[in-house]
């Protein structure tokens, strides 16, 4: 989805505002024991701080930043732009998700120097394949949709080269997850 | 700079829309402050028993109120596109045919809306035309406001 708010708003909004405070959590139980963390609530964004390298696997795996801890049960709204750079045209990325009882969404992608296409509503555990420009070695990637959590977890972006290589494919500073909770 | 000022509100029941008019949606509602400029956000989530139904939605807003839809998508399940039509306030201003039994589709809209001397609320609507049972709007549909 084409976004001004998120666009305007990466870094600018903590999570938990809007209209709904967060939860409270539970109180402690007779094990004496430290209370679980509250569920995440609010709009929440993620934003990338720095540049992540993957090589050598196609083989899904989490990414470090763009996660969200204690997402409630429920069905949630997400979104998120993913901004990747390969170092040769052979590798390409793939993406999907994972913590989540389902999730279905779809997207554009749009490589650099090229036209955007658009996936279908699918399926995103993945891998859902992604054709980075084989000119320019650029690509984003903006996928929005809904996921269902059947327990309090995380919920995280998964992704890896779509061919193995040894050249890096690297997920730039400034790609972002937002997840309405 | 000051912090963004954002509401919003999320869908946590199922709720089906009848034939003809539109109805209200029992959770999608928001408030809107008077004299005041937002830009919105709205993703919507909805299913069928049968194939061949238009899912339209719409909403009401106070009098004085510009609303200015930016752009749309439809995501019906299988074919994997879709396309919407339709005037902003007062008329359906999606239309997306659910393609197939039990499959969950998608409309996403953004804009903004401009309130003029009356407050009230953003509040939706939806509704079927044709096909032979009710569509439904399942959780985690939302509506987002951000105060400019």
């Amino acid at each position: 989805m084409s976004d001004p708010i998120v666009a305007g708003l990466p870094g600018l909004a903590p999570a938990g505002i809007g209209a709904f405070p967060g939860h409270v959590g539970p109180l402690g139980g007779s094990s004496g024991g430290a209370p679980p963390p509250p569920p995440a609530s609010g709009v929440n964004y993620i934003v990338k701080p720095a540049d992540q390298t993957k090589n050598s696997s196609n083989v899904l795996s989490i990414d470090n930043d763009l996660h969200l801890s204690n997402v409630p049960i429920g069905t949630h709204a997400f979104e998120c732009w993913l901004d990747f750079v390969e170092a040769n045209s052979t590798m390409g990325a793939q993406i999907g998700f994972a913590g989540m009882s389902a999730v279905e969404g779809g997207g554009f992608q749009f490589p650099s120097g090229g036209a955007p296409s658009a996936f279908a509503n699918q399926n995103l555990t993945g891998p859902v394949v992604i054709t980075l420009s084989a000119v320019q070695l650029r690509g984003g990637l903006l996928v929005d949709g809904y996921f269902t959590m059947a327990a309090q977890a995380t919920f995280s972006l998964l992704w890896s080269q779509a061919v193995s290589n040894a050249g890096n494919l690297t997920l730039k500073a400034g790609s972002w997850l937002k997840v309405m909770v | 700079m000051s912090a963004p000022v954002i509401s919003y509100v999320i869908a946590t029941m199922n709720q089906s829309f009848i034939n003809a008019a539109p109805q209200n949606d029992n959770e999608l509602v928001l408030a809107l402050a008077a004299n005041t400029r937002y830009a919105f956000e709205i993703g919507i989530r909805y299913t069928n028993a049968n194939s061949g139904i238009t899912f339209q939605i719409t909403f009401t807003v106070p009098a004085l109120t510009a609303f200015v839809q930016v752009a749309q998508k439809c995501y019906p399940q299988q074919a994997g596109t879709g396309t919407g039509t339709g005037t902003p306030v007062g008329a359906p201003v999606a239309n997306c045919t659910l393609s197939n039994n039990n499959n969950i589709d998608r409309i996403e809209m953004i804009g903004a809306i401009s309130v003029g001397a009356n407050a009230g609320n953003l509040q939706m609507q939806c509704r079927r035309t044709g096909g032979a049972t009710d569509p439904t709007r399942l959780p985690g549909s939302y509506l987002m406001l951000q105060r400019l």
